[in-house]
This record gives structure tokens, sequence and C-alpha cells, in this order.
């Protein structure tokens, strides 16, 4: 017969990070190995030490188009031959910009690293950045642009930063620039960026994977050993909050209104981190967190809803995500604001006991692969900090009681966050705003 | 070449076990398959079994609504399910702390799911479900895209010319009846795949799965319904779309074979070649050229009677979409004429092995395709196999298969026209 008692958890695994080889280049670099047995796919990611700060105010999103022509040609691999050789070995390469970093990686079988470990060297130190490839990405850049204000949710997300931070702040706009500053560069300003800021010093390069029969720092050595540091100083800002206000941008036909309730909130260095990120775990991280038991399995209202946390180097930001359908929208934003007040509801020690496992036990999962292990030690790395910070962090998250939690969010999480909601113009009375037209971003 | 080790063995209720030893990580994936999809519904009952899948987490005899991911969760899981057109999945990768109490929630629902699904989880599921059919499809710029195409490459009334999504007047029409007949004529352990992968011995996985799922009924299993193979398009039909979209955009497509025909994993390297990343054939003729922001081929893979290949672009600003579609058929009318080039070829096997490398790198995408292999190509070792079978494919191969399948006057066209705002 089926048993009808539920079997209890076994013994809980012991598990740590992965311990990576450290070693430094004398050129500054530093390397990040961590070898995982089975893990036949390296993964190896360079992070910059290159925030968007650094771009000159009237240029903005000129990093952003420097990361995504790199891989349009070399100068010893010239057009597409570049990427040609380079996926003959079986890798892909991709690059990317966030407000702390700039992140180059390649994924390539074992087999084939040793072949492609050059080119993606290549693509870091010697892009050629030709006229017609920077032109081509910065039309492809504005397109990109006109898909985002043209997709509801996309559109909430991009508006987050800006209803966060202040706009004295690179933080506060977009990654990838906008119209305007898009207008105000071109193809040799983008090499002279380049030359200019992709440099060794603070950068840090993880390789993960199974390194049987290879060298990694070999490998690093050899691609990277001999690349001189520009001299460039780097700049990492501290932004400040912006005066929080409700929008609601008009989307006539929309069918469900995307909803975000954001806020300035701490980076991993503040002593309530810990505290904080298992508030918001309670708050929207799971399943049957308060606002997705409420909204999605009591009400109906929406497929789903969350809350999650960014951080930089100095500071971050929290948001409430969600889509809902048009009738509910507007009272979808009156009982998440109901939810998010904790004061009135003070977490107890079950919601955190659970949230703190789900935070600790899921480990394992996500840092079983090497792209996993490598993206978080990239965001780390990213951040200033070291790679032990995620077994650092479980002990802390361990400690963290009811109570802590509550101060923590409550301290942190303003009684009036800023309020985005992209849908029905006719929503407006319901949220006491005005409708606006699409900002263009 | 790698070779995941391999064990299973047949439950006298008819369920499969299939377990993957894998000791790196104290990680298992448990991963069911169960053998019904979209495919499945009545024509008149569209959705049913997506809605379905909802309702396998809203509760069972001994489990209450929301704990199967809520347990899962707190014991350091994640956990989901997904419904296709072949098949519906359950699967949470867990610590092997956890494995007992997965095996345990999964075998109740399978056992008891009718004694707790009542009125109110179906209305409430109901609602969410129209909340996912919007946020992923309605509320999307091109999010109906596929269904379009599924509408243009199968007939009417066609087990896979319905989106799995269903229609909301479905859905707001399906009752507890419906809910409980499709549970008494499709869940029942001959119809299920239970894969384990991670840090399970083969002797444990057996015992396991014996101790939770051994005591449910034995019932028949069923035969697939057979699909009649489609043949090409002929004529090209087309279908003109005016909608919010930012860019007009064009859509090809093409009837394949299905899964498991050797034809399939050649076209998927043609595809490959074809609108794989900036390499291809179609992102040099035309994104190089601005003639489109972005383009790109792949293949979908069904179990019966046809698969569909697609080839998409949208228009760069200006650029009208019937000057993009001719320059999209000129590209691929070329590769068809003359085949890849060896190196190309070569490109994408390699490209291939990076990609299958990846995704069973990771315990759960692992599970998931051997429960794939196991129901859909009849033995879990497909997975093994799959890799040596596509670098051995030739670039001859892929020329017939080229000319038999992927013509451009066999094509069906989608355009997306931009309708300006009020």
């Amino acid at each position: 017969m089926m048993s009808s008692r539920r079997p209890r958890l076994g013994r809980q695994p012991a598990w740590s990070f992965p311990a990576a080889g450290e070693h430094q280049l004398e050129n500054g670099l530093t390397v990040w190995v961590f070898d995982l047995p089975g893990q036949y796919v390296i993964s190896a990611t360079m992070a910059l030490d290159l925030p968007l700060s650094a771009e000159p105010a009237a240029r903005e999103g000129i990093a952003n188009i420097v990361a995504h022509t790199l891989d349009e040609g070399t100068l010893s691999h010239p057009g597409a031959s570049f990427t040609e050789t380079l996926e003959n070995t079986g890798a892909v390469i991709g690059a990317g910009v966030t407000y702390l970093a700039t992140h180059v990686s390649i994924d390539v079988p074992v087999t084939g690293v040793v072949d492609a470990f050059p080119l993606f060297a290549d693509a870091i130190r010697t892009p050629a950045l030709a006229d017609d490839d920077v032109l081509r990405h910065i039309g492809l850049r504005r397109a990109e642009i006109q898909q985002v204000m043209a997709n509801s949710a996309q559109l909430a997300a991009a508006l987050v930063p800006g209803a966060v931070f202040s706009d004295a702040f690179r933080t506060s706009r977009a990654t990838g620039g906008t119209t305007d500053t898009l207008d105000a560069f071109g193809a040799d300003d983008v090499r002279a960026f380049q030359a200019a800021h992709y440099s060794p010093k603070g950068a840090t390069l993880v390789v993960a994977g199974d390194f049987a029969g290879l060298d990694p720092i070999a490998l690093a050595e050899s691609a990277f050993g001999d690349w001189t540091h520009t001299g460039i100083a780097t700049h990492h800002e501290d932004p400040a909050g912006a005066a929080p206000r409700r929008r609601l941008i008009s989307r006539p036909d929309a069918v469900q209104a995307d909803i975000r309730i954001a806020a300035p909130a701490i980076d991993r260095a503040d002593p309530r981190w810990p505290a904080f990120q298992v508030a918001c775990s309670v708050l929207g991280g799971t399943f049957q967190s308060r606002l997705n038991t409420e909204l999605r399995e009591r009400r109906g209202f929406t497929y789903g809803v969350y809350m999650s946390t960014t951080q930089l180097r100095h500071g971050g930001y929290a948001t409430v995500g969600g889509s809902f359908r048009t009738d509910v929208a507007a009272e979808a934003v009156t009982e998440a604001l109901r939810l998010l007040d904790v004061a009135a509801k003070p977490f107890t020690t079950a919601e955190v006991r659970r949230a703190v496992n789900f935070l600790t036990r899921t480990a394992p999962l996500r840092y079983a692969t090497a792209s996993g292990v490598s993206q978080q030690a990239i965001v780390l790395a990213s951040m200033g900090l070291d790679w032990r910070h995620i077994d650092e962090s479980a002990t802390q998250l361990a400690e963290v009681t009811a109570d802590d939690a509550t101060a923590a969010f409550t301290e942190i999480w303003p009684s009036n966050p800023a309020v985005l909601v992209v849908g029905d113009p006719a929503l407006a009375d319901g949220l006491g705003v005005e409708a606006e037209p699409t900002p263009d971003l | 070449m790698i070779t995941y080790p391999l064990f299973e063995k047949r439950l006298d209720n008819g369920l499969r076990v299939v377990v993957n030893p894998d000791h790196n990580v104290p990680v298992v994936a448990v991963n069911l398959w169960y053998d019904v999809g979209s495919a499945d519904e009545a024509p008149d009952k569209t959705g049913l079994a997506h809605l379905f899948e909802h309702l396998m987490f809203q509760g069972s005899a001994h489990v209450k609504s929301g704990d199967h991911i809520g347990l899962a969760q707190a014991a350091g899981g994640s956990v989901n399910g997904t419904t296709s057109y072949d098949r519906t999945n359950y699967f949470e990768a867990v610590p092997t702390s956890a494995v007992r109490l997965m095996l345990w929630m999964e075998a109740d629902r399978l056992g008891t799911l009718l004694d707790a699904v009542d009125q109110s989880s179906l209305d409430n599921q109901r609602e969410v479900v129209k909340e996912e059919k919007r946020q992923r499809y309605d509320n999307v710029p091109y999010g109906d895209a596929w269904h379009r195409i599924l509408a243009l490459t199968f007939p009417d009334g066609h087990p896979y010319a319905h989106p799995t999504i269903g229609s909301m007047q479905h859905l707001d029409a399906a009752t507890l009846a419906d809910i409980q007949a499709f549970f008494r004529a499709n869940y029942r352990a001959s119809r299920v795949v239970l894969t384990l992968s991670g840090d399970v011995s083969p002797d444990q996985g057996f015992r396991l799965a014996e101790q939770y799922f051994g005591d449910l009924p034995r019932l028949p299993g069923r035969r697939r319904p057979h699909i009649a193979t489609l043949p090409p398009h002929e004529g090209v039909p087309r279908s003109d779309v005016s909608s919010s979209v930012p860019r007009d955009a064009v859509y090809a497509a093409w009837r394949l074979p299905k899964a498991g025909d050797p034809d399939l994993e050649a076209l998927g390297l043609a595809t490959s070649v074809l609108g794989d990343g900036i390499t291809s054939r179609l992102h040099q003729a035309l994104v190089r050229t601005e003639l489109a922001e972005g383009a790109g081929a792949f293949t979908m893979s069904l179990a019966r009677g046809n698969s569909v290949g697609v080839a998409s672009a949208r228009c760069w600003d200006g650029v009208e979409p019937e000057a993009l579609e001719s320059a999209l058929i000129d590209s691929w009318k070329q590769f068809v004429d003359e085949g890849p080039t060896d190196e190309e070829h070569e490109r994408a096997q390699a490209q291939f092995a990076r990609e299958w490398l990846t995704e069973l790198a990771a315990l759960d995408q692992r599970a998931d395709r051997f429960g794939q292999a196991a129901t859909i190509h009849g033995s879990p070792d497909w997975v093994n196999q799959r890799l040596r079978t596509v670098l051995a494919v030739t670039r001859d191969d892929v020329v017939r298969a080229t000319r038999r399948w992927l013509e451009p006057d066999n094509r069906a066209v989608l355009i997306y026209r931009r309708k300006d705002a009020a």
C-alpha cells in the first residue's frame, strides 16, 4: 500500500562552493580556476573592471557597442573569418555590459579549448571594430530600443533603474544608451574607448570545467600574459535614490498590465545583506512566498509575481514584478503594497527558516555546472568580492532570525516605493495617476 | 565520446524507471515524462492537458495545495512541470536528502490526485493559466507567431494545429468532469517514464521507485495514435497579419519528417548553417546587409507525422517584407542547390556537439532528455548515441535531405505588418 506518511528529509549533504585555484599575472589580471570533473564544456569569462560610469555622459551606450562588435573580426582575423575560425572549434563567444563591468565569455568543448583560447584573447585585446560593423551595431541597438518600447514587460523593466536612482548617476539610465546618445559617437570613438578601457588591471578571468590533461594557467598566461595595462583609473559610483513616484505608461491595446514596484536597497557588503535577502525571499522569492500565495494561488490575478534584488558595487535595488489582467491590476498594486508592509505583519520564524533553507540548500544545484559556477564567480568578481563569499554568505544566512529579517526589511524598504505600470490608460483612476505615452528610450 | 551510465527497469505495473548515476555533486534530478500532450486533446477542448498539469500542483490525498513546490523548494529543490504536444513532464532537482520526499509526492499525485482536485482549485488555476496565456502570447509582440505557424503548417483539426496553451473559450468551458476524465484516461503508471539522474545508485533508484510507485495499479498502456505524415506544402500557403509589432517580419515554415527519422538530424545541421549565429547564411545575407535586424532558422521536433522547420527575419527599418522574403528565399535556394561547404558542415557539427554537451552537463536537462528518449525514441540510450549519430551525418546526407524537405517552393509564409498606433 502507498504510504500516507510523508518521508522526512534525509541528512543534508555536506557541500561547499568549489574552491578556485587563484593566480595573479604580472599585469594585474586575476585568474580563478574551477576544476569541475565531468563538465566537458569549458566556460571562461573575463570581467573587465569597466563600470558604465566610465562612459562619457554624451556617449552612453559606447561600452555596449564595443562589447557587441568584439566578435565581428580582429586584427589578425578580419571580418567573418574570426567567428568562423572560432566556431570551427565548437566555441561560442558572447559579450555584454552591466553597470559594474564588461563581461566577455566563451564556452567551448574541452577538445577545442587550446585552439579557441588565443582567439578569445584576440577578441578582447585586438578587436578590429571596423567602421561598417560598428555602425551596423549602432543600428541594431536602435532597433533593440524599438523592440523594448513595443514590449510591455521589457519596457516596465527598462524603466526601473530610472525610477529608483537619481538621474545624476549613470546607473539610472539604460546600459545600452539611448537614441540620443547613440547619435553622438562613431567608429573612431568606439575604437578609442576600447583601446583606453580594456585593460588587465582589476580584471578577473574565471575558467571552469574539466581540465584533465590541460593546464589552464598556462593557457591564460600565454593568451593574456603580455597584455599591458592602459593606465586608466576606475571609479565606481555610489548612486543616490530618486524621489519615488507612480507612473502609468499607456498601452491602449494591452490585455495585461506589467507592474514593477521598486526601491533602492543595499549591496552585499552591508551587514544587513543576509537578513534583507531572506526578507525578499519570504516576500517574493519562492512559490509559497507571501506575494505569490496571495496574488496567484489565492486570487488568480497573475501567472506569477516575484521580488528580486540587484546588487551594485555600492548599493542596489529591490523590485517586485508581475503581469496582471487589466481589471485587477489596480487592486494588485494596492494588495502588493499591503503585503510589503512588513511592520504590520512581521516575519515568522517558520517563514524565515523556509527561506533560509531555500537559499542555502539550493546551492549544490545552482553551482553544479561549469556555467553555473563561472557565472556566479564572475558576478562576485565584478562586485570586488571573493568566491569564498558564497560559503561565508551561507553561514550568515543560517543565523538570520525572524527579527533580523523584519528589522532589515523595514529599515531598507521605504513606505512609498516607486510604482511603474505599463498598461491600459483606464487604470489611471484606480492608480491615482495620469496616463503617459510611451517615453522615448 | 561521452557515454553516460544507464540502468533501466520496468515495474510490474508498467512504470519504466531509468537511473543514470553521477556522483559529482550531491544532487538528484527526478523527472517524469507522461505520454500525453496537447496533441491528444479533443479539438473542442484545447488547453486541457496544460490546465491539468497546473492542477497536479494543487494537492493530492496527502499533499496540501502548493506544498509540492513549497516543500521541494524548502528542501533546496528546483521544481516545475511543462506541457508540450506529445508529452507532459514534471521534474525536480533536489539535494540527495529530499529524493524520498519527491518520489513520495510524485507517487501521491499520480495515485490520488482526484481525492483533492475540486472546483475551487480548477477555477483558480483556470485564471492563472489565462494570465499565463496573456503574459506569454497575447500581450507580446509576435507572441502568437508560433501558433500561426502551426495553423499554417497543419490542417484544421490536426492534432498539432492548435497551440498547447489552448483557447480562452475552451479554457473557460473546461469542467471538473473534463479534468477527472483526463486524469482517468491518461495518468497511470504504464504511461510514465521515471528518470533519476545524479547521486543515486541503480539499486537504490530501483528500490525507491518500487517502494513509492510499486503499489500503483497496473492499467493498460496505449499505442500512440498514429498521425499520418503530410506531404510538403504546395503553392506557398500564406498568412498576412496586421499587428502591434515594432517592425514587419517574415516567417517561412516547412513540413519536416517526424522525430527519429534520420533526415531530421541532417535538417538540424542544415538549419544551423542557414540560421544559427553570425556566421550563418541568413545572418550574412540579411543582417550584415542591413535588410534585417535579426534572422534565424531552426527545426522543431515532433513525435508523430511531421516536425516543423522555420526561418524568420525581422525587417530593418524601412525594408519591405516582400523584399526581405525575396532575399531570404534567394539565400535559402542557393543553399538548397549547392549544399553546405565542407567547412560549414563541420562547423555545424562542432556547434551541435557543444550545445548537446552543455545541455547534458546539467543533471535536470540530462534527466529530461532520458525521459524524452525513452518515451519518443524507445530507449534512453538514444541520448548516448545522438552525438555519434549527428557527427556521422555527411554533407551529402544534408544535401539530399535539404532537397527533399526544404525546397523554397514547399514553404508556407507568415508575414507580420506593423499596425500603426491610432
